[in-house]
């Protein structure tokens, strides 16, 4: 390409997502004058899709957690952090100094590699995890007979330590929780920036990365969430600014059919119905056009296959359906409804 | 090593920078902001998930220990550089240590290969992996930090104290090697 310096960093936006609706669309007329730019930019955008996958979600609470920074003056504190390094590697490196001898210095250093590798190992108790991958979902049991129903593309983490002081899970996605009852151990959700604490028994929790809010909704008993006591059929949420909402008397049956093997939308924005469509059907869903991302969604789905499902949003919605590559896009048409 | 890196300071603003590390909400915030962005970045080239954390993890802890002086301040920059030069010490030792012992960590470095995992799959994400990882480390970090973090340019722009035209042609020029590399599975 000719106007590379130029246009790279355009394109880049673009495949990135990193443009203003009015650059995208700017950026989509100079992609169709030329075949070429089409073919690039597709095969650039599949290199980005493609890149999710090996896309990892890290632990960031559980790994505060184990650093146990315990006050402002973390040395002189009763209780000693856990630590991962062992003070051994020093003194063996400064006595290998002492002996001057180069072999010796290898030996050394390999040995305090593997010690402080052991060490470390011995020191973090790594959190147990289960993933879904998308399209698929799973069942399980925690230690203490607590039963998970995990969504699509969702991951659930807890220390092997669970249910011995304390009851917490990570979870990253969707997931619907039937706590086992112990009032000395409560049990707790950590979801992006909630905190959902259980009071009662059954609820569910929908936390998907990217999302504007993590949503819990309770079937049975109470949970608080950041503060504010959601009852039986209440749904809470708590958007990344950390403002919270309820609503009351929601349909739970609805808001879990995924457990049923249901994809349900009860008047959801297309923005976010559209990643949950590609998490179940393990596709790219996408806006074409910003503008349709208010569009709501109302749709009870039961593995129609994905065909089917867009013709049913086209004709709901009155879109257009565009696949370009792997990804399926959503237009607006043009004439008048 | 990483103990004698020099610190390299930023006009970055608040949130960036850990002023006064013995500030422990100040330090949290520094590890929050980054923790999942140095695991990316030490995974690159220590492919593994357990190795990549605890070398953070320790990187942290070395940190919020030595950091005594309040006025020091800690750029971005710094954090990464640091990082890198654990991962590469631990490499350099890993390999020592298969020498000394032999093949001794080469289980530990074995791709965690899903039984039910089909081929094709693991085969196209170990493919990704290698492409991602033999990025230049400048533009490797500024990628995953895009596509993985899902920072805006302008966020790592100011992260890393670099200009926002920059971190886009590393963009591009990421975009543009990973389509050649993954040219078969495309």
């Amino acid at each position: 390409m000719k106007h590379e310096e130029r246009d790279g960093p355009r394109i880049a936006r673009y495949v990135a997502g990193r443009c203003t609706p009015d650059e995208a669309t700017e950026t989509r007329r100079w992609i169709a004058q030329d075949p070429a730019r089409a073919e690039l930019v597709n095969a650039l955008v599949r290199v980005w899709q493609l890149v999710r996958r090996v896309s990892f979600v890290w632990d960031v609470d559980g790994a505060w957690r184990a650093l146990r920074l315990g006050g402002p003056q973390p040395r002189h504190a009763s209780q000693p952090p856990l630590r991962l390094h062992a003070a051994a590697p020093r003194p063996l490196r400064s006595r290998a100094l002492w002996r001057v001898a180069a072999l010796v210095l290898v030996a050394c250093a390999t040995l305090t590699g593997i010690l402080v590798h052991r060490g470390r190992r011995a020191a973090v108790a790594p959190l147990r995890e289960i993933a879904t991958r998308r399209g698929q979902r799973a069942t399980l049991r925690l230690p203490d007979g607590t039963r998970v129903d995990l969504g699509v593309a969702s991951a659930i983490r807890y220390a092997s330590a669970y249910g011995r002081r304390e009851r917490d899970v990570y979870l990253e996605g969707e997931a619907y929780f039937e706590v086992a009852p112990d009032p000395r151990k409560p049990f707790t959700v950590h979801a992006a920036n909630a905190i959902t604490r259980d009071r009662g028994t059954k609820f569910g929790v929908r936390a998907y990365p990217g999302a504007s809010q993590v949503e819990v909704v309770v079937v049975e008993g109470s949970v608080d969430l950041s503060g504010l006591v959601l009852r039986v059929a209440d749904l809470g949420r708590l958007d990344c600014s950390g403002r919270l909402g309820i609503e009351h008397g929601v349909d739970t049956a609805a808001w879990l059919g995924w457990r049923k093997d249901r994809l349900v939308f009860r008047n959801t924005p297309l923005r976010d119905a559209l990643p949950q469509l590609g998490r179940w059907y393990d596709t790219d869903v996408q806006l074409g056009d910003s503008a349709l991302g208010d569009y709501p969604l109302t749709a009870s789905l039961r593995g129609e296959p994905l065909d089917k499902v867009l013709d049913l949003i086209s004709a709901a919605l009155n879109v257009r359906v565009v696949r370009r590559g792997s990804t399926i896009l959503l237009y607006r048409r043009r004439s008048a409804p | 090593m990483a103990d004698s890196m020099p610190s390299v300071s930023c006009p970055a603003p608040s949130g960036d920078v850990c002023g006064q590390c013995h500030d422990i909400a100040a330090f949290e915030a520094l590890f929050r902001t980054h923790y999942a962005p140095l695991c990316d970045f030490v995974y690159g080239y220590v492919r593994s998930r357990a190795v990549a954390q605890e070398l953070v993890q320790d990187l942290f802890l070395r940190l919020w220990e030595r950091v005594a002086t309040p006025a020091g301040t800690l750029a971005a920059s710094y954090l990464y550089t640091a990082a890198r030069n654990r991962a590469v010490g631990h490499l350099r030792r890993e390999r020592v240590a298969v020498a000394w012992v032999k093949s001794r960590s080469s289980a530990a470095r074995a791709a965690p290969a899903d039984a039910d995992e089909p081929l094709r799959e693991h085969e196209l994400r170990d493919a990704l992996e290698r492409a991602v990882a033999k990025l230049p480390e400048r533009c490797r970090l500024i990628f995953t930090l895009s596509r993985h973090r899902n920072l805006s340019n302008a966020a790592i722009a100011r992260m890393l104290c670099i200009s926002v035209n920059t971190v886009e042609q590393q963009m591009w020029r990421a975009l543009k090697t990973l389509r050649a590399k993954l040219a078969p599975y495309l």
